[in-house]
């Protein structure tokens, strides 16, 4: 629902994807360093191999708001679409949608408090 | 996932004598009482004795010869306001005999040897720590000390910490959240350092603790109960569950919590004060008390099942200030446990037990406001409430009468004016017959507590714990100084909480300044009326008579300077240069070294403010939202989908927020949107897909220009 509400924040007139209009995508550098921040806010080391990778889904990513798509609302500028979708590749890629390390505490046995008695 | 506790059956009817396993029965334990009912017999004997000489010296010494109402209020003012400060002073020579015999032998200690005290196997026990509003660094710095002193004590396997937050301010709760997961990550302590927040604070901390009973207090046998500023050694927690395993019928311990980590001038007086003073009024205090002691909310050990079946506190159904939430729970608890047939017992030769001071007068006024409320509401179960012991309605009463004081010492002194202003009454005629002596033993009552800490200090080399015996006497002597000047300040304030106590005026509910120095204006708004009735009175006096007018002065001069003295008790630099040069140094004995090291010594997620630059300008909303692991806590922690209208709502609110930033949103709408988990998921991807030039875009490369961020980090 709330990915339905993304929509909204696109202009209300933009035209249709694929449209010769329609020139407003990232660069792949802009791109690339978009997801580079997040892998290296995620805790992930930055190595040769890995900004690599991050270049490769970035221009997949671009690639990817090139064809029109009827899943995807046709407001959504294609900075928007080219941005969520290596984001999405790259969350997916390394992983970085797992839970944290963190215990939920024990099970809970509910029981009442009692009011007292006298002995 | 934790291996959940091995559940502990509850019932109902618990009773203290029932037994446990592993426990074991002691033949000392039956002959508290007898002990206590004479020792209680004697105390009371000489109270009343000596106060009714004082007061009969004062009736005798009163200027007039035709007594009327103000002279006989006078009278039965002083009769109970000296009856108070008489309790007081033989509590300490009690303390002092004591010690000077070495330990109370009825005491819980006393009964069992140390090495069969270590002999003892340990049961399941849950720290707790509930907190609302924080300061988040401070907290879990102390936190991580006691549960590494629970490591280093080798039965950190018997214990689980629990943080229970009762925190609405998403700034604070939020951070609260990422420094316990930073806690978990550094101590390996993902499976025994659980987080709780409550939604809604119903009945405060004594809901609190209710709701953390309800839910997982059937997995332990013990809980032991800490403020946010409390830090216990793992020997002392290990102890406290080793004498609750050797007692089967204590059902509460309280610990004597030493001040430490005073930093201010006014912190260190209470923290010089604290742990010079108080070994002496406690001993005396758990000597007249023994198993019908009070608990005093924190620092103590509680066994669960018998604190759930009896110690449940119903609103107060009365009107005005006795209906509604009880706020002062702790001794009410302490008189339930009692009357369910439990031992509460204060055992202060237990050491490694501290808590700091409110770092000013005012911080530390602003809790007495609270205080005095609570305290004031227990006349309610003081009066009304059927089967408790007299030990606790004494103990409730000592607790009203610690407020009520205020009011009746300020009535004293007004109705001394009115009587002085009486044609052909003067102080001269005044200070005739016994005065002299009346004077000399309410001195004697006063002070001479404070001679008989610097003997016990001498006798049990405890005065190189404040520097040395000379260092401990200038230090003792400007801590007598400043109570002098305090005492009319408090006075005056406490005066003003109970009236509007009685008035029922409400007061809000936050957490407690723990470390920020004093400021002039608040000093002013303060204590600002407090100098101006100063001036009135002593005008007043001039105008009367002049013996009046000296005699004023000591109450006088306090409330018209304390506006100037408040301030600079409360900065924290002229603290450390009263440190440097030896002025009211305390070292706390008890093995608690290492754990007051460790408190100080916290890595950077939570002894500073901030550890990256770009921590320092996001605010914890904003890293919420932009960092993805903190990102990934805060969904985890937070609400499962909302119904379809709420959704609506949250989705208008996850627009807003996106194109105008959080600051766009009431603290109520962040509330709802941090505790949203759809909402939070959906914030984060649309933060990193804005444009870079964005308010979105921003806070994202400035998290990025600090480097590899702890995505963890704690702001304070």
């Amino acid at each position: 629902m709330l990915d339905s509400q993304a929509a909204s924040q696109s202009t209300p007139h933009s035209p249709h994807p694929g449209s010769p209009a329609r020139q407003d995508a990232p660069d792949s550098d802009e791109l690339c360093q978009r997801l580079q921040d997040y892998l290296r806010l995620s805790g992930v080391a930055l190595s040769p191999s890995v900004e690599l990778e991050v270049i490769a889904i970035s221009e997949a990513a671009i690639s990817r708001t090139r064809v029109p798509s009827e899943t995807v609302s046709p407001d959504l500028p294609r900075r928007n679409l080219a941005y969520r979708e290596g984001l999405n590749r790259l969350i997916h890629r390394f992983g970085l949608d797992a839970p944290p390390s963190t215990t939920p505490p024990p099970a809970i046995q509910r029981c009442g408090m009692g009011y007292g008695r006298r002995t | 996932m934790a291996d959940a506790p091995e559940p502990a059956t509850l019932s109902r009817g618990v009773s203290p004598h029932s037994g446990q396993p592993g426990a074991v029965s002691t033949t000392a334990a039956a002959g508290w009482r007898g002990v206590a009912a004479r020792r209680r017999r004697w105390l009371a004997a000489i109270v009343v004795a000596q106060s009714a000489a004082a007061s009969l010296l004062l009736w005798y010494g009163l200027p007039t010869t035709n007594p009327g109402v103000i002279e006989v209020s006078l009278t039965l003012l002083f009769a109970l306001l000296f009856t108070w400060i008489s309790v007081g002073f033989w509590m300490a020579v009690a303390g002092f005999l004591i010690r000077r015999r070495g330990m109370d032998p009825y005491s819980l200690q006393a009964r069992h040897p140390p090495h069969q005290l270590a002999a003892t196997p340990l049961a399941r026990t849950a720290v707790v720590m509930p907190i609302c509003h924080e300061p988040v660094a401070r907290t879990f710095a102390g936190l991580r000390a006691v549960y590494r002193e629970l490591e280093r004590s080798g039965q950190l396997r018997h214990f689980d910490v629990f943080i229970l937050s009762d925190s609405q301010d998403p700034e604070i709760w939020l951070q609260e959240q990422a420094a316990w997961q930073s806690l978990c990550n550094e101590l390996g302590a993902g499976n025994r350092l659980f987080y709780r927040r409550r939604k809604v604070n119903l009945n405060y901390k004594s809901g609190n603790i209710a709701d953390f009973l309800r839910r997982w207090g059937a997995h332990y046998r013990y809980m032991v109960v800490l403020d946010a500023d409390s830090l216990m050694t793992g020997a002392s927690l290990v102890n406290l569950v080793r004498l609750m395993e050797r007692e089967p019928a204590a059902g509460l311990i309280q610990t004597r919590p030493t001040v430490v980590r005073a930093r201010t001038p006014f912190a260190r007086l209470q923290q010089f004060a604290n742990q010079a003073y108080s070994p002496l009024f406690t001993t005396g205090l758990a000597a007249f008390q023994l198993g019908e002691a009070t608990f005093w909310g924190h620092n103590a050990i509680i066994r669960v099942a018998p604190f759930m079946a009896h110690c449940g506190l119903r609103k107060l159904q009365g009107s005005g200030l006795f209906r509604g939430t009880v706020i002062s729970h702790d001794f009410v608890e302490a008189a339930l446990m009692g009357r369910s047939g439990y031992e509460v017992w204060l055992e202060p030769g237990l050491e490694g037990s501290h808590e700091e001071s409110p770092p000013t007068l005012e911080d530390e006024l602003l809790r007495d406001r609270r205080w005095a409320r609570g305290n004031l509401q227990h006349l309610a179960f003081l009066l009304f409430e059927p089967g408790l012991r007299m030990a606790h309605r004494m103990a409730l009463g000592n607790g009203i009468m610690a407020y009520l004081a205020a009011p009746f010492w300020l009535l004293f002194l007004v109705l001394g004016v009115v009587m002085l202003a009486q044609p052909g009454v003067s102080m001269t005629t005044t200070l005739t017959g016994g005065a002299p002596l009346l004077l000399a033993l309410t001195l004697l009552m006063l002070f001479g507590p404070r001679v008989l800490t610097l003997l016990d200090s001498a006798r049990h080399g405890a005065g190189q714990a404040f520097g040395g015996v000379p260092a401990m006497t200038r230090s003792l002597l400007l801590e007598t100084l400043t109570s002098i000047l305090l005492a009319p300040v408090r006075m005056l304030a406490h005066s003003r909480f109970v009236g509007s106590a009685l008035l029922n005026v409400r007061l809000g509910w936050g957490g407690q300044n723990r470390g920020a120095d004093a400021s002039w204006g608040k000093a002013l708004r303060w204590h600002g009326p407090g100098a101006l009735i100063g001036l009135g009175w002593l005008a007043l006096g001039l105008h009367l008579d002049a013996g009046l007018f000296l005699w004023s002065l000591p109450v006088v001069v306090p409330l018209i300077i304390a506006p100037l003295l408040s301030p600079f008790l409360g900065r924290a630099r002229a603290g450390d240069r009263l440190a440097r040069r030896g002025w009211l140094s305390a070292e706390p004995g008890g093995g608690s070294t290492a754990l007051l090291q460790d408190t100080d010594a916290t890595p950077g997620y939570v002894a500073t403010p901030a550890a990256t630059t770009a921590d320092q300008r996001l605010s914890p909303v904003e890293q919420a939202l932009v960092l993805p692991a903190l990102n990934r806590l805060h969904q985890q922690l937070a609400r499962q989908p909302q119904a379809r209208i709420r959704r609506l709502n949250l989705a208008r609110l996850c627009q807003r927020c996106l194109q105008q930033g959080p600051q766009s949103l009431t603290r109520r709408e962040i509330n709802q949107l941090m505790s949203d988990r759809q909402s939070l998921a959906w914030l984060h991807k649309a933060v990193w897909t804005s444009p870079p030039d964005s308010f979105w875009g921003q806070r994202i490369r400035w998290s990025a220009e600090s480097g590899p961020a702890d995505s963890t980090t704690a702001r304070d």
